[in-house]
Formats: C-alpha cells, sequence, structure tokens
C-alpha cells in the first residue's frame, strides 16, 4: 500500500464530505461497536483483577483486621468483603459496572468526536501505512465523556444510598465533601457533587489525552 | 478547525479500508503508560494537598482516611513530603495500568481482528 502523505489544505473540505458519508457507513458502525466491546472487556478485566489484588494485598497485609475500608464496596457490589472468595464475586460486579462505564465512555468520546476521528492518528509522513498508524486521543472529546460518566456514577451511587436508607450512615462518602464543594449524600448533594466531580473528570481526562499525544509525537508513534 | 500538518489524512479520498483501518490503529503503550503516570501522580498529590492546606480541628489528625493508604504506600501520609511519596507510588501504578490498558487493546485488536480475518466475512455478521 502506497504511503500516507499530507492532505493539502484545498482538499480538506471534499475530503471531509467523503469522510463523512463513510463514517455513516454499515463498516464504520461495525468497527465502533467493536471498538467497544475490546474497551468494556480490557477495562473490565482490569478492574476485576485490580480489586482482586487490593483485596489479597489486604488480606495478607492486616490479616484478621483486614477490610476496614475496603468491606464498604459491599455497600454497591452484593457479596463482596474482603475474604478469599468474596474477592471473586466482587471482581464479577466490578467486571460489569467497570465494562458498562468504559462502554459508555468509548460512546459518549466516539459521538462527541465525530467525524474527526480520521483526524486522531499519528503518523511520521516516512512510515509505512497502515500498520504504523497509532490513535490520538482528543482531550475535550475524552475530558467530556470521562468527566459526564463519573458524574453519572457519582449521581447513581449516591442516590442509591439515599434510597436504600443508608444516607445518615455513610460517613466514608460524605468525605467527598472535601472534594466536591456542597456535595453530602442526599439528593441535592448528588447533584451538587456530579458537577464538581465532572470538572474533575474533565481536567484529569483533558491532562491525560494531552500528555499521551505529545509523548507519541515525542516518541515517534511506532515502538510499542 | 485546527490542523496539524503531521495527523493522518489520505492523500487520495479514504477508502472504506482506510476508515475501518483507522478505527484500529495500535495505543502507544509507552505514551500510555508516561500519561498515566503523570495524571495518577498529580491526582494524589492534588487530593494530598487539599486535605493538608484544609487542615484539621487541634487535637485531630488530618486525613485519617486517606491516610489508610500507607497500607500499601509505606511511607505515605497525608503531609507535604507525603504527597510527594504519594505520587511517586501512584505514577508508578498510573504507569502499569496505562502501560496495560494500551497493550491489552492493542493485543485484543490482534487477536480478535486476525481471528475474524481468518473467519472471513466478520463485517458482515452479528446484524
Amino acid at each position: 500500500m502506497s504511503k500516507l502523505k499530507h492532505l493539502p489544505n484545498s482538499n480538506i473540505s471534499d475530503t471531509e464530505t467523503i469522510v463523512e458519508s463513510a463514517v455513516q457507513s454499515h463498516l464504520v458502525k461495525k468497527a465502533l461497536r467493536f471498538n467497544t466491546v475490546v474497551l468494556a472487556i480490557v477495562v473490565g478485566l482490569g478492574c476485576a483483577f485490580g480489586l482482586v489484588v487490593m483485596t489479597y494485598a489486604s488480606l495478607a497485609l492486616t490479616g484478621n483486621s483486614a477490610g476496614h475500608y475496603l468491606n464498604l464496596l459491599g455497600v454497591f457490589l452484593p457479596g463482596y468483603k474482603v475474604s478469599l472468595t468474596g474477592a471473586w464475586i466482587g471482581a464479577g460486579w466490578t467486571f460489569a459496572f467497570a465494562a458498562i462505564s468504559s462502554a459508555v465512555v468509548f460512546r459518549v468520546y466516539a459521538r462527541a468526536i465525530g467525524m474527526n476521528f480520521t483526524q486522531s492518528l499519528w503518523f511520521d509522513g516516512s512510515m509505512p501505512a497502515p500498520t504504523q498508524l497509532v490513535i490520538m486521543v482528543a482531550p475535550k472529546a475524552l475530558g467530556l465523556s470521562i468527566g459526564l460518566t463519573l458524574a453519572l456514577q457519582l449521581m447513581l451511587s449516591t442516590t442509591w444510598l439515599v434510597i436504600t436508607g443508608r444516607a445518615d450512615e455513610s460517613f466514608h462518602a460524605a468525605l467527598l465533601a472535601n472534594y466536591l464543594p456542597f456535595y453530602k449524600v442526599s439528593y441535592f448533594g448528588a447533584i451538587a457533587g456530579s458537577i464538581g466531580i465532572f470538572l474533575y473528570g474533565f481536567v484529569f481526562a483533558y491532562l491525560f489525552a494531552s500528555v499521551y499525544n505529545t509523548l507519541v509525537k515525542k516518541l515517534g508513534g511506532v515502538k510499542s | 478547525m485546527r490542523r496539524n500538518d503531521k495527523r493522518s489524512t489520505p492523500e487520495r479520498a479514504p477508502t472504506v479500508a482506510f476508515m475501518i483501518m483507522t478505527m484500529f490503529g495500535r495505543a502507544h503503550t509507552f505514551a500510555a503508560a508516561g500519561a498515566g503516570a503523570i495524571v495518577c501522580a498529580l491526582a494524589i498529590c492534588v487530593a494530598t494537598l487539599i486535605l493538608v492546606i484544609k487542615g484539621a480541628g487541634p487535637g485531630y489528625e488530618v486525613g485519617p482516611n486517606l491516610s489508610a493508604l500507607q497500607l500499601f504506600w509505606p511511607g505515605y501520609s497525608v503531609s507535604w513530603p507525603g504527597a510527594f511519596v504519594g505520587a511517586l507510588y501512584a505514577s508508578i501504578i498510573g504507569a502499569i495500568g496505562g502501560f496495560l490498558v494500551a497493550m491489552f487493546w492493542n493485543f485484543a485488536h490482534i487477536v480478535i481482528v486476525g481471528a475474524a480475518m481468518l473467519n472471513g466475512d466478520w463485517l458482515e455478521r452479528g446484524e
């Protein structure tokens, strides 16, 4: 296949028109769905693995007194507790929640980035295409998608605590007020906290994408 | 719309094949590791320093719950030096996390796309 080269500015509008129509195509929709599933599986497995590691580490480090904090996750992960078997029950729930969350993130990201996704690749003009294509990340779109997902998660989890009557005893959740102004375990607090956590999510995701893109350019893109 | 002259667009109109390939671009593992490290380090540093700056009432410990991280991170505490110790630990975890996510992303694409290509007509199935 011939090398990719830079497109002269005069052809950009024509290209965008073609790209726009192609975005609507059956193939691209399939690819989007495929990437959503891949990301969901990767992130779901990663988070589940992380929970198992933390649980076992907690058991190994603190023995019988393990789980002072981690056991609180049982509120959201039914059946989870800091034990050898509880870790795997929690891992199942964690996989489900993380997979759903990352799927939401990716779909919002894909929608936000829209037809600009063909610009979201990095390559050196001397590199052969397509095997050397390296994805870049759109900072604003990633910030938006992660911020919105975090806000939704906080709203749902706080509402869950209120609905199940645990609001008054959720001392640890209430500690989020240290970082999220006006947050408390209540319906109003859920909304106020969601705004705050959206901003945190946006800023950190934007930073992540910017650093990632910069490093891709600095490192040359392909030796990964 | 801002353009970067090194960002990719094909010289000719993009074919469907090119469009699909753009969806399967590789994640750069080292860049993901670097970005993960920086973001995680900054996050834990900010989280710690917010508590340090806010402080606690006389006789109370600052950030007793966040301090529980010292179980996993020896030397960490909710204090000015502890913020940087925590940032160091978080950067390692962020780097590993970023690297693994990018690596598994690439691996999943290679395996699944490869298997699907061997099977043929993967794009035609699943409707």
